[in-house]
């Protein structure tokens, strides 16, 4: 188990380390670096004394420590609109992205869950047809097309839920079922394909032919070993939860990270951009580091094998 | 291209002793996909006005179905262009990127695959790494941050969006590849001493190539919805050319008094992806034995 947590955890590091050469790379591609981390017009001589406050003066190798260790301390410059540390921005901005994100994926798995084990149990059933079909809906549905259909219908038609804005549950509504949607149709098809793999297997027609009830052979012995392949299907689309979030919250003008995300671009706001950037990346390889790590826990197998080798 | 479809449909076909009839579903999906395509590739000839002309006394028009004139059949949108022609050169766009784009994501993932299966050690590491990378970092916000940066054009997008999915195609064409090497026609080959590259490209591609094809068709809704989703955001491609999601992007604006303007291609892109969805579903239970009867 040791090993396993030390292996994952360097291939995380050095994922990290790649992303933040890529953002470094790209920063340089797009010219000189004083026009991303200072904001709007500054007096040469400004320029000139920040140039050496930053290191910029040096050679390249040492831009790049200095950049690296300036990153691991949370520091990517001013933002360009108001002058504000990069980073503050962002994290003033994380609670409200959380909460969104939290409620889709809350909402992604009441409905997917359930509805991907229904179908598995009622196969080729009309139950498991209707489930399915109604999924490759949700899941073909652009997420920016759903929530301006939304929008249409529940706030601009019917009037019952507000179109934009940020505070009450209300407004929570419209755009976690945006996001969430797409989410829910991909793991009740995940889950599904998960539940027949293990409905197939020898240990379920052993717990059958103990002559289990139904209910306890799903309780006991198909859900929990279901549930390993969707963790990790969860964990790989974290990605899409979080590109679906700068969409939605831009769709439905809610104060995120995505928002900002797409407003920083708008504006050239270098520094915030790769801020998010680099945020982004870590959410998701921390996520993955834990869905690998999370094995050990769920599954004993995991565990074992490992344990042998140490 | 060509030649990859041939391969698709033959190696699609080959468990012929069970061979089932196509699902009314997937031919239709089929022939809308065919449709959309032969839309865009005729923009110029059938769209009954230009996508840039514009008609000021004519604003906002509502469609035929809502009373509009048969002047504009889908009405005209904020500055009196007929939505009818923006959607068919739309398409056009979107369509073009798109294919260019998969095709483009499909060669460079699968290239790297085949060397990471081939070389092994540090290019077998190199690529894995980069595949990590990617998988880091959503394509949508990879594309944002670069075109924040880098700055737009056709060429730069094209390139942003082929790789959402490259890393798909490397992993997969690398586990193929593997698997390939391990089986008896490969190591035949090995024995009367065929050169690695006449093994890779003659041998072992073709008989991967179904996997990757249908992982490409797989890939491509997304792909679709990556470039409509940044044109939406007004950050893909600019006026006054015009893609289906700039057309959405526009149109959101609009919602209240002319709901046409978005969800007309809101529409196309939806049906698009969905036909696309199903078409792609369809494939991979042919082509995957493991997953035949899912």
């Amino acid at each position: 188990m040791r090993q396993l947590l030390l292996s994952r955890g360097i291939r995380a590091a050095l994922t990290l380390f790649l992303c933040l050469v890529l953002a470094f790379v790209i920063l340089r591609l797009s010219g000189d670096p004083m026009m991303a981390l200072v904001p709007g017009e500054v007096p040469p001589v400004l320029l000139d004394e920040y140039r050496v406050r930053w290191g910029l003066d040096r050679p390249l190798p040492e831009q790049f420590l200095r950049y690296v260790l300036a990153a691991m301390r949370g520091d990517f410059g001013l933002s360009l609109i108001d002058g504000r540390p990069a980073i503050e921005l962002v994290t003033e901005r994380i609670g409200a992205t959380l909460k969104l994100g939290l409620a889709s994926l809350l909402l992604a798995l009441v409905i997917g869950l359930p509805a991907g084990t229904y179908a598995a149990l009622n196969r080729d059933k009309l139950g498991d047809r209707l489930v399915m079909s109604t999924a490759i809906f949700g899941y073909a549905m652009p997420n920016f097309f759903l929530g301006l259909l939304m929008i249409l219908l529940f706030a601009l038609q019917l009037r019952l839920l507000p179109s934009s804005g940020y505070g009450t549950p209300a407004h929570l509504v419209l755009p976690a079922l945006t996001l969430g949607t797409a989410l829910a149709a991909k793991l009740a098809r995940f889950t599904r394909t998960s539940v027949l793999d293990v409905l197939g297997q020898p240990h379920v027609r052993t717990a059958r032919g103990k002559r289990l009830s139904g209910f306890a052979v799903l309780i006991r012995h198909v859900l929990p070993n279901a549930a390993i392949p969707v963790i990790t299907f969860l964990g790989f689309e974290i990605g899409l939860l979080i590109g679906g979030a700068v969409v939605t919250e831009t769709v439905f003008g809610w104060p995120g990270i995505g928002q900002l995300l797409v407003m920083s671009v708008t504006r050239r706001d270098l520094a915030v951009v790769q801020a998010i950037v680099l945020m982004i990346a870590l959410a998701i390889v921390v996520v993955n580091l834990l869905v690998d790590l999370s094995y050990g826990r769920i599954d004993p197998r995991v565990r074992g094998t490992h344990g042998k080798r140490v | 291209m060509a030649n990859a479809s041939d391969l698709m449909t033959s190696s699609a076909s080959l468990p012929r002793q069970r061979r089932r009839a196509v699902p009314v579903v997937v031919v239709t999906s089929a022939a809308v996909l065919a449709l959309i395509a032969l839309a865009g590739l005729l923009a110029p000839w059938i769209a009954p006005h230009g996508y840039a002309e514009q008609d000021l006394l004519n604003r906002l028009a509502p469609p035929v179905f809502l009373d509009g004139s048969w002047d504009y059949p889908l009405g005209t949108d904020n500055l009196g262009r007929d939505l009818l022609s923006r959607l068919l050169y739309g398409i056009r766009t979107s369509v073009l990127i798109a294919l260019t784009a998969t095709v483009l994501g499909f060669v460079f993932g699968t290239t790297l695959g085949f060397l990471a299966a081939l070389r092994r050690g540090v290019v077998e590491e190199g690529v894995m790494m980069l595949a990590d990378v990617q998988a880091a970092i959503p394509t949508l916000i990879l594309a944002l941050a670069v075109l924040a940066f880098v700055g737009n054009s056709l060429g730069i997008l094209i390139v942003l969006v082929a790789l959402d999915g490259w890393e798909r195609y490397a992993r997969l064409a690398r586990a193929q590849v593997l698997a390939a090497k391990e089986s008896g026609y490969v190591a035949a080959m090995q024995v009367i001493g065929a050169p690695g590259w006449r093994l890779a490209l003659v041998h072992i591609l073709p008989n991967v190539l179904g996997a990757l094809v249908v992982q490409a068709t797989l890939n491509f809704p997304g792909t679709i919805m990556l470039e409509t989703a940044l044109s939406f955001f007004g950050l893909g491609v600019q006026p006054p050319e015009t893609s289906l999601g700039q057309m959405l992007g526009t149109g959101r604006n609009y919602l209240l008094g002319a709901w046409w303007i978005a969800v007309l291609p809101g529409t196309v892109i939806f049906v698009t992806t969905l036909a696309a969805c199903l078409l792609g579903d369809w494939l991979r239970d042919r082509i995957d034995p493991t997953l035949e009867r899912p």
